[in-house]
């Protein structure tokens, strides 16, 4: 599906689809998912834009992803923020595998090439940690952040126990200032 | 939004804008400084008209809290407002106000503030919550790098406050510079030259241009010819193709990195990690397992509270004994006494009356659910259990085509689908909008409604409350998914800051739903008494009849029920209660057979939401939209009541 030219399947010429040359005298709509062969006029369906071929080879219930994007896949040797299990941290390598409106927000939310991001969880949707701010990202946005430097945090979440004897030890450190 | 007049009246000369991220406490920062009460938010869109309230502290200024922004340039609307704010207002100063323990986060937006040229403070807010996280920050040395004044806070408890009013008394135009790359201070000159006169600096408005900000290119486009346009279009588009990025990334990795430099000097971490109860349930609230039982805890909760106490013991009071035999039959009385002339007597007691059914319904029926339901949704928005929610019902709505943050206004449909129809706002787009405000119309009961479905349902077996719960679920996903093909755009997946859960403030709370009521009596009760005023002229008319019994056919032979039904299904789109009711006499009275009770509660649980409702639809989305969704509804919980009898009726149910 990656090939950009599609073979015709009356006169076996090969063109591109999105040359489109055709649809400007067309009366269907220049967006509608079928395409014509610019030499013989054989008319057939977009196989990368037919949502029920995608549907169908992509798997029943997998989520759709990202319609008709640009982004780009993240070659399987890169490590992402989707590879990095809960207590762990690392270092944002890039962000260039996503939209650059969805680059915009994550980078105004602190998540940019080089800040450090924890993650807390990934179910039911991962959640990191910047600075002290969470943000919850679904991991279909997780996937397409390579990351670098990954370690391991020593002190993950500790139970209330632990908890409220701190808060009782700063309490009374607090009071004495005062 | 489209004001381009001040807000500022005529009695103030200048104003203070409150500027800063969502959650940071801009609100209560904004209450301190003006005594004058406005709703406190956790999360965008809440804050949708700008607040303003005069400062007790600087005589003839008014005080302006803005939405929150996450930064400028501005994308959404609520950046756009704020940005809008800062090209009309005349401002005598910015208060930012920032979280202490999110310093990076405060200071990238800190230094886009201070290239502006307007007075600026900032206030280092919930300094109480950095501690307790082992956080502190040297503000002394911070201010003398950034020659802006910081004042450390804790707004809620009142700490800063003071000294942070008499910063505002002293305070001038901040002297910041940052030097950007050359090819961007090229740029920046070259802007410049082109620019007039604003009431930011001409540098900030460079910035904002080459950022494509769009506030700021509104605002150029109205001021400069479109020749000149033009070329600094042009002139900005070719040095994105020049390599090295587009001028905004530049811009922003620049300050990033003055960010990362001064966080450095300042900023102390000790190892404490995370910790605190607060912080741990909030941990647990989005575990898989944990956070659904606490979500089954919090829906019992609410269940009781607006279900059980407002829906019924409130409402009960209210309308049998305070409106039932006090204040109406002395109303009737009296209004029968002055006004001899029987029909406009009829208009305002009578059957359809305006005061005996558009106001007693407003005050005595709605007004405590409602009320009751607000009070519980401010909690849970001030907790900030609301954020949490969304990420446990993400991946429901993902096979909506939508993402968790649907869930807001579709809680908020249950006290009110009037009030939730305004909350889609939170959604990223409009066609998010869209699919949840078709949602909200077709299967969300509101709390007038649902308090009756369930009742009579509850009366018949358990099993019939499945069937409803299951076929309004299924009827709601299978339209969510098919309408999220139909539409077009893409999928907007889930990006969402989880603030840390606190424990809410009451007098917050009760601000906040003060606030709501006192919209609600401002915008909907008009609307349900115009919705009166129309059943009174077509009862008179002999219309109302003819509607009811041309629906007859419809009603009993589609959906099997008895043909007086279809008076409620038509009272229904008037009272969304007054259907329900109908019916649950009729089963009272022992004329509707189990099947009867569930098809018919199916269909008018789906049927169009009140008048109120579809006339807000038409504000917020215009009238097609409205008709449209109408058009779909009206048809489909027909069509799918119809089906259910037939389903039930052929498993043999309850026969």
């Amino acid at each position: 599906m990656n090939d950009p030219f599609v073979t015709c399947a009356l006169c076996g010429d090969k063109y591109r689809p999105e040359s489109r040359q055709d649809c400007g005298s067309c009366p269907v709509q220049p967006d509608c998912n079928i395409i014509c062969c610019p030499s013989c006029g054989f008319s057939d369906v977009d196989p990368t834009r037919s949502k029920a071929v995608k549907w169908i080879t992509s798997g029943f219930f997998k989520s759709k992803g990202e319609k008709g994007s640009d982004e780009n896949d993240i070659e399987p040797s890169t490590l992402t923020i989707a590879d990095l299990s809960p207590g762990m941290e690392a270092r944002i390598a890039s962000l260039q595998g996503l939209h650059e409106s969805r680059r915009e927000q994550l980078m105004a939310y602190g998540l940019a090439p080089g800040s450090c991001v924890q993650v807390l969880q990934h179910n039911p949707a991962t959640i990191l940690l910047v600075d002290h701010m969470e943000l919850a990202v679904e991991d279909e946005v997780a996937r397409r952040i390579t990351v670098d430097q990954p370690r391991r945090i020593k002190k993950m979440l500790r139970g209330k126990r632990l908890a409220k004897r701190s808060r009782f030890r700063r309490g009374r450190r607090r009071r004495r200032k005062h | 939004m489209h004001h381009h007049t001040p807000l500022v009246d005529v009695e103030t000369s200048s104003s203070i804008a409150l500027i800063g991220h969502p959650n940071v406490g801009k609100s209560v920062i904004f209450h301190q400084l003006t005594g004058h009460y406005v709703t406190v938010a956790n999360y965008p869109g809440t804050t949708v008209e700008l607040a303003r309230g005069s400062a007790t502290h600087f005589p003839n200024t008014a005080v302006i809290d803005t939405p929150g922004v996450i930064t400028l340039p501005s994308r959404t609307e609520d950046e756009q407002v704020t940005a809008q704010v800062l090209f009309d207002e005349p401002l005598r100063a910015i208060i930012q106000v920032g979280d202490a323990k999110n310093l990076r986060r405060t200071l990238q937006l800190t230094l886009q503030l201070a290239e502006m040229g307007i007075p600026l403070a900032l206030a280092l807010n919930m300094m109480d919550e950095a501690n307790h996280r082992g956080v502190s920050v040297d503000h002394k040395l911070l201010q003398e790098h950034i020659q802006v004044p910081i004042v450390p806070t804790i707004a809620t408890r009142g700490k800063g406050i003071s000294q942070l009013i008499e910063e505002i008394h002293n305070t001038e135009k901040p002297s910041l510079f940052i030097q950007y790359p050359q090819q961007v201070e090229d740029a920046i000159r070259y802007v410049e030259s082109n620019l007039p006169e604003s009431r930011i600096t001409k540098r900030s408005l460079a910035l904002l241009w080459l950022g494509t900000d769009p506030v700021a290119q509104t605002w150029l486009e109205n001021q400069l010819d479109p020749d000149t346009i033009k070329e600094l279009r042009t002139h900005r588009n070719s040095l994105r193709e020049s390599g090295g990025g587009s001028p905004a990334t530049i811009i922003r990795r620049t300050r990033m990195d003055v960010v990362e430099r001064l966080v450095d000097l300042v900023l102390r971490q000790t190892d404490l990690g995370i910790q605190g109860t607060g912080v741990w349930l909030g941990h647990l609230s989005i575990q898989p397992i944990w956070g659904l039982a606490i979500l089954a805890l919090v829906l019992y909760v609410l269940y009781w509270f607006v279900g059980i106490f407002g829906a019924g013991t409130l409402v009960d009071l209210l309308e049998s004994t305070v409106f039932g035999e006090i204040i109406n039959p002395r109303i009737a009385e009296a209004i029968n006494r002055l006004i001899p002339i029987p029909i406009f007597a009829d208009f305002l007691v009578g059957e359809y009356g305006l005061w005996t059914m558009g106001v007693t319904y407003a005050l005595a029926l709605i007004l405590p659910i409602v009320t009751t339901f607000f009070l519980a949704f401010g909690i849970m928005e001030d907790s900030g259990y609301l954020p949490r929610l969304a990420v446990l019902t993400n991946r429901l709505f993902r096979t909506m085509g939508l993402n968790g943050k649907a869930i807001l206004p579709m809680v908020l449909g249950l006290g009110c689908v009037t009030m939730a129809t305004l909350t889609t706002r939170i959604m990223e787009n409009k066609r998010d909008r869209l699919l949840v405000i078709l949602l909200l119309a077709l299967a969300i009961p509101c709390s007038a409604q649902l308090g009756i479905v369930m009742g009579m349902l509850a009366s018949v077996s358990l099993s019939a409350t499945m069937i409803w719960l299951a076929v309004i679920v299924v009827v709601m996903l299978s339209v969510g998914w098919l309408a999220a093909r139909v539409l077009p755009g893409e999928r907007s997946p889930l990006l969402l800051e989880l603030p840390p859960l606190r424990l809410p403030i009451m007098s917050n709370v009760i601000i906040k739903t003060l606030a709501r009521l006192e919209w609600y009596l401002k915008e909907v009760i008009p609307l349900f008494l115009l919705g009166t005023a129309i059943m009174f002229g077509m009862q008179k008319t002999g219309l109302l009849d003819w509607l009811i019994q041309a629906g007859e056919p419809l009603v009993s032979g589609w959906l099997g029920l008895p043909p007086n039904a279809s008076a409620a299904f038509l009272l229904g789109f008037l009272r969304r209660d007054f259907g329900a009711t109908g019916l649950f006499l009729m089963q009272s009275q022992g004329l509707l057979s189990p099947i009867q009770v569930v098809v018919s509660m199916i269909t008018i649980t789906l049927f169009i939401p009140c008048v109120a409702s579809v006339f807000m639809i038409g504000k917020s989305k215009g009238w097609r939209t409205s008709l449209a969704i109408t058009a779909i509804v009206f048809p489909l919980a027909f069509i799918i009541g119809g089906f259910v009898r037939q389903i039930l009726m052929l498993v043999g149910w309850a026969t």
